[in-house]
This record gives C-alpha cells, sequence and structure tokens, in this order.
C-alpha cells in the first residue's frame, strides 16, 4: 500500500518526534477555546495567553418590599452588579498577569450554593489573547465566540469591551378586588406589563451608558437575561449585556459570502424557546 | 482443572502481572491480537471522524484504554480547638481570625479561626491514579504501534464517597500514519477525530492529555458564619478565596504539565467545580480540569482561508 503524500501531517509528526516546529514563545497557556476557536484566531493573529477567572460569592440576603407596588430593589441591584464588577475585576487582573490583551469567550454566571444559605457565586472566565509585537493599553473583554471575534475583526471592527447593567424589580401584585373583577375577562395586566417594561428599560439604559462612557460606537450581540434566581416569581433581575465595539478601519470591510443551499436537511439552527424554566433570554 | 480454577488463576495472573508493572492479561491478548492485524480494528469514531482523520493522513488502528483505582490517602486537617493549625503535606493556607478579638475558643463556641487549606495528599492521589492510567492507555498505544490516540474520554469517580478510593478510566481509538516516524510517547488528545483534523490543518498537534486539580477545604470561622446568618448583601471573604484558590490552583498545576510535556498550551479545556460535604460547616472545593496540550509545528495561516458563507437552507 503506497503513502499517500502528506505534508501538514508530516511536519506534525516531525515536530512531535523533537523535529522543529515554530513554537510559541513564552510560557505555556491554558484555554477553553475550542479548536475551531483557536484556528480561527491564529488566521487573525491572536494567540492564547491562559485561561482566566475571578469569582465573587455573595451573600444576598432579602430586601423588604411592599407587597402591593412596582418598584426596583436597589439593593439588590446594587449588589448584583458589584460582585458582577468584582468578579471581572479580578479576572482582568488574572488577565494582565499573564500577559493578555484581550479575553473572548467570556462566560459571566451566577451559581448559586445551597446548604441553607442564599450563597451566590458571580463567576467570570474566559481565555485571555494577545497579538504578539501589538501594543495595548488594558485588556478588553467580551463574551463574543473566537468565530464571532474573527469576523468581527474582519468586518473592520474592533472589540472595546463590556457592556452590561443590571436591575432588579419587584413586580406589584394584584389586590384581591381587582382580581374578583377581571376572573372573568381577558384583560390587560397593564401594572405587570408596565413594570417588565420599566425593569428592562433601566438594565438597558445602564449599559448604554456603559457603552458611551468608553466612546463606543455600538454594541453586538447584546441579550437581554430575565432571571428571579431565588427571590420567587414577583422579584427579577434583568441583566442587559453585549459587547461595545468600534470602527478600526476606515469602512466596513464587506465579507462577500458565497450562498449555499445544502440538500441535505439542516437542522434548524434558530433559537429554541427556554420559556418551559420560566426564565428566558431574549435576542 | 475446572473452569472456575482457570478463571480464578488468570484473575491471580493478572493481579500479578498489574503489580509488576505490566497491562492484565485481558488487555496483553487484545494488543498481541490486533498488532498481528488478526481481529478487525475496533473504533469509537463516527464515519465523520474516520473521514476527517484519513483527510489528515492517518488511520485508525484500534480502541486501547487505560484505567487503575487507588486509595486516596487521608489527610489530618486543621484543628480549630485551640485556634491553632497544623496540617500535613503542606500547600496553601489561609487564616480568618475572629473579627471581635476573641483568640482560641472551641468548637461549639461562639468564636472561633476559620481556615482554607489546600488537600495535597487528595490532589497527589488523584493525580497518581490519573498517571497509572494514561501510562496503561500509552503501553497499549505503543503496543499497536500507533503514533497516538484521539476522542480520549475520561471517567473519574468516587466509589466509596471522596476521599476513600478513585477510578480513573481513559478509552480512545489509536491512530498511525503509516511510514511516519516512530514517537517514544504517543500523543493523546481528547478532541473528536474531526477537531484533530481541523487542529491539524491549522498549524497545531496533539502532544498529550493534561490535567489540573485543585482542592481547598473552607472551615468557615465565626466571622463567615455571622455573616451567612445576616440579612444583608455582602461578600463572603473565605469563601470567595476558597474557591478562587482552588480555581488558581488547578489552572496552575495544568499549565505546570503544559510546560512538563513541553507543549505551547492547552486547548478544549473543560473545568468542573464540585463542592462535596465534609461534615460541620466544612466543605472540600474540587476544580478539576481536562485538556489537550498542543504545539505549534507550523505559524503559516490555514492553505485556504475559511470562506464566508451564507446559508439559504
Amino acid at each position: 500500500m503506497t503513502v499517500v503524500p502528506h505534508p501538514r501531517a508530516d511536519a506534525a509528526l516531525a515536530c512531535l518526534a523533537g523535529h522543529g516546529g515554530d513554537r510559541h514563545q513564552g510560557r505555556g497557556f491554558s484555554s477553553d477555546l475550542s479548536v475551531d476557536e483557536a484556528v480561527l484566531l491564529k488566521e487573525i493573529g491572536y494567540e492564547p495567553r491562559g485561561l482566566v477567572v475571578g469569582s465573587a460569592v455573595y451573600h444576598l440576603g432579602i430586601q423588604y418590599s411592599n407587597w402591593n407596588t412596582n418598584q426596583e430593589m436597589t439593593d439588590l441591584t446594587r449588589a448584583m452588579y458589584q460582585a458582577r464588577q468584582e468578579a471581572l475585576a479580578a479576572m482582568e487582573r488574572h488577565a494582565e498577569q499573564v500577559g493578555g490583551q484581550g479575553v473572548v469567550g467570556l462566560k459571566l454566571e451566577v451559581q448559586m450554593h445551597s446548604g441553607g444559605h442564599p450563597l451566590a457565586e458571580f463567576v467570570a472566565m474566559g481565555t485571555a489573547v494577545a497579538q504578539p509585537g501589538a501594543r495595548s493599553s488594558g485588556v478588553w473583554v467580551s463574551d463574543l465566540s473566537g468565530q464571532d471575534l474573527y469576523l468581527l475583526i474582519r468586518a473592520g471592527y474592533q472589540p472595546i469591551g463590556l457592556a452590561f447593567g443590571a436591575c432588579v424589580y419587584h413586580v406589584a401584585h394584584q389586590g384581591m378586588s381587582q382580581w374578583m373583577g377581571q376572573q372573568t375577562q381577558n384583560v390587560e395586566l397593564s401594572n405587570y406589563t408596565s413594570a417588565l417594561y420599566e425593569a428592562r428599560e433601566l438594565a438597558m439604559t445602564r449599559m448604554q451608558d456603559e457603552a458611551q462612557r468608553v466612546r463606543a460606537q455600538g454594541i453586538v450581540a447584546m441579550r437581554i437575561d430575565q432571571k428571579s434566581h431565588m427571590w420567587g416569581s414577583h422579584v427579577i433581575e434583568f441583566l442587559a449585556i453585549g459587547t461595545s465595539v468600534r470602527l478600526a478601519a476606515a469602512e466596513h470591510q464587506r465579507l462577500e459570502p458565497e450562498m449555499v443551499v445544502s440538500l441535505d436537511d439542516v437542522p434548524d439552527q434558530g433559537a429554541a424557546p427556554e420559556a418551559a424554566s420560566g426564565d428566558a433570554t431574549e435576542g | 482443572m475446572t473452569d472456575q480454577a482457570d478463571a480464578q488463576q488468570r484473575q491471580q495472573a493478572s493481579i500479578a502481572a498489574l503489580e509488576r508493572g505490566q497491562l492484565p492479561l485481558a488487555a496483553q491478548e487484545r494488543i498481541e491480537e490486533m498488532r498481528e492485524g488478526r481481529s478487525a480494528w475496533t473504533s469509537d469514531l463516527s464515519v465523520a471522524e474516520m473521514a476527517a482523520i484519513g483527510h489528515a493522513g492517518f488511520e485508525p488502528v484500534g480502541m486501547v484504554m487505560g484505567s487503575s483505582v487507588c486509595r486516596i490517602a487521608a489527610q489530618w486537617g486543621y484543628t480549630t480547638v485551640y485556634g491553632l493549625g497544623g496540617t500535613t503535606g503542606g500547600g496553601r493556607v489561609r487564616t480568618y481570625p475572629c473579627p471581635h478579638g476573641f483568640y482560641g475558643y472551641g468548637v461549639g463556641s461562639e468564636h472561633r479561626t476559620g481556615y482554607n487549606w489546600e488537600h495535597r495528599y487528595y490532589e497527589a492521589g488523584v493525580t497518581e491514579t490519573r498517571n497509572l492510567a494514561l501510562r496503561r492507555i500509552l503501553e497499549e498505544a505503543q503496543g499497536v504501534g500507533a503514533h497516538g490516540v484521539v476522542g480520549v474520554r475520561i471517567i473519574k469517580r468516587h466509589l466509596e464517597g471522596v476521599g476513600n478510593s478513585l477510578e480513573f478510566t481513559c478509552i480512545g481509538t489509536a491512530v498511525r500514519r503509516r511510514g511516519g516516524p516512530q514517537l517514544r510517547t504517543p500523543f493523546m488528545s481528547h478532541l473528536d477525530g474531526v477537531s484533530f483534523s481541523k487542529l491539524l490543518h491549522g498549524g497545531y498537534v496533539p502532544v498529550a492529555l493534561v490535567m489540573g486539580i485543585g482542592a481547598m477545604e473552607i472551615d468557615p470561622g465565626c466571622g463567615t458564619e455571622w455573616q451567612l446568618r445576616s440579612w444583608s448583601n455582602s461578600r463572603i471573604q473565605q469563601i470567595s478565596d476558597g474557591i478562587e484558590d482552588a480555581r488558581m490552583l488547578g489552572i496552575n498545576h495544568l499549565e505546570s504539565e503544559v510546560a512538563t510535556v513541553d507543549a505551547d498550551g492547552a486547548v478544549g479545556v473543560e473545568t468542573d467545580l464540585a463542592a462535596y460535604e465534609l461534615g460541620g460547616e466544612s466543605q472540600l472545593i474540587e476544580l478539576f480540569l481536562l485538556g489537550t496540550a498542543v504545539r505549534r509545528y507550523a505559524k503559516e495561516p490555514l492553505d485556504v482561508p475559511p470562506l464566508p458563507i451564507m446559508r439559504l437552507r
């Protein structure tokens, strides 16, 4: 059986056998990048520098709220925002230590630890990356994947940082007479609607303020998470989060994608509704 | 000789072989059969993975595995009885004195010092179990003349509760390149066959499976416990520190393994954070990381840059 020549496979095995290879400079890194992301980041000149994390564990007490008023729970909003800021700051310090210029694929999560106490761990985790030889001031953070970052940079933009805003809101319970009066009709619960509107607007405005502060032109891949965490159904946190970007090239670069039609059955890639769990993500 | 006696003798021989540092009999025979090409090759690769591995210039040889069950040594920890600590095994320790200035009150008292301390023996035990399993899968891979193992799955489980015995098993498909140079140690990767092919075309080659573990016990002091009972929103310093230290230890251990195998870095790292109750208010935080260490063999970009497409379904 003849061996088909394969320069890449042979070069790879030669490198393993100990002869040469175009190796990275500096310390060994860890990364939670997928292979696709690692390969695409290499195409735009980024090298991974290491997995970076920051965490903050908060004890979330309860705030007294009026049973029948719509209002923001300012103490909880402050705690939820501050805890994320602390986790992010710790992660950025870690990224600077390993020589990163940016962090991609950020996962900013809240994990509830049980055991009788309302303990929440806020974790920020991502992979620090750097362009060898490039100058940078500070570390940018983005929750975009390696694929998205590749497209963004090819389109002529640069990520500036994460923008997010939080709002914890108490939605009023209905009074008894109101409830009785509506039993036989289909009506809009306008206090509910307006409460959700207001909370969402507050979170989004705060996010936009953050983006403006760093002079971003826009926010991409923004989403609004809506969760009740541990507070029951009438207290909801809205978290608006996205990556702020600015045009680095003179103008938007066209990618000229090739149009393809697959003859296979393409699995539905649209976002599946997550309404079943009671927590929803809006795109 | 009866079948039963026969089976018993085989088992004795297998245990003796393991103690000599060799593979059990069944594994030895399987390797022998595969090497001689008497049996069809086995693999758990999907059709797509098979094609991708072929595209990268490799072919499957057979399924290989390595497994080990070890007892994890106990570690005597910090005592809080007199507020004075001492631990065997060294490692990271942080102290959280009583914020009200009391010193040295015992268990059950309102005031005591909190400790976060690293379970060095536990970390070493998990690492040792993993080393044995890895050595066995590598031995099998070498036995069948493979260049490497792809799609390695890891089974890691505590058999009798945390801190007792631990099973570590890895299973994957051995691959080889016909006419390729012999490697002193075959490469290993937990990435599937398609990812292996993409990695190779992207200029990276897998080297080894690397792991990082960080285990911290959090033994809360009175300051922490009072905070937990309060009604206010506040940061719990001791628990934040404990979890962050476990993560940092895990990442540092992983990166030092990357350096040990002379790789450039690790990709596809999976992290798993577990908390085990240890009685009282203490808990053990364990961070387990697993990744594939890679070397960059070529800096030049892909042969063909990726084509942007727009799917019309």
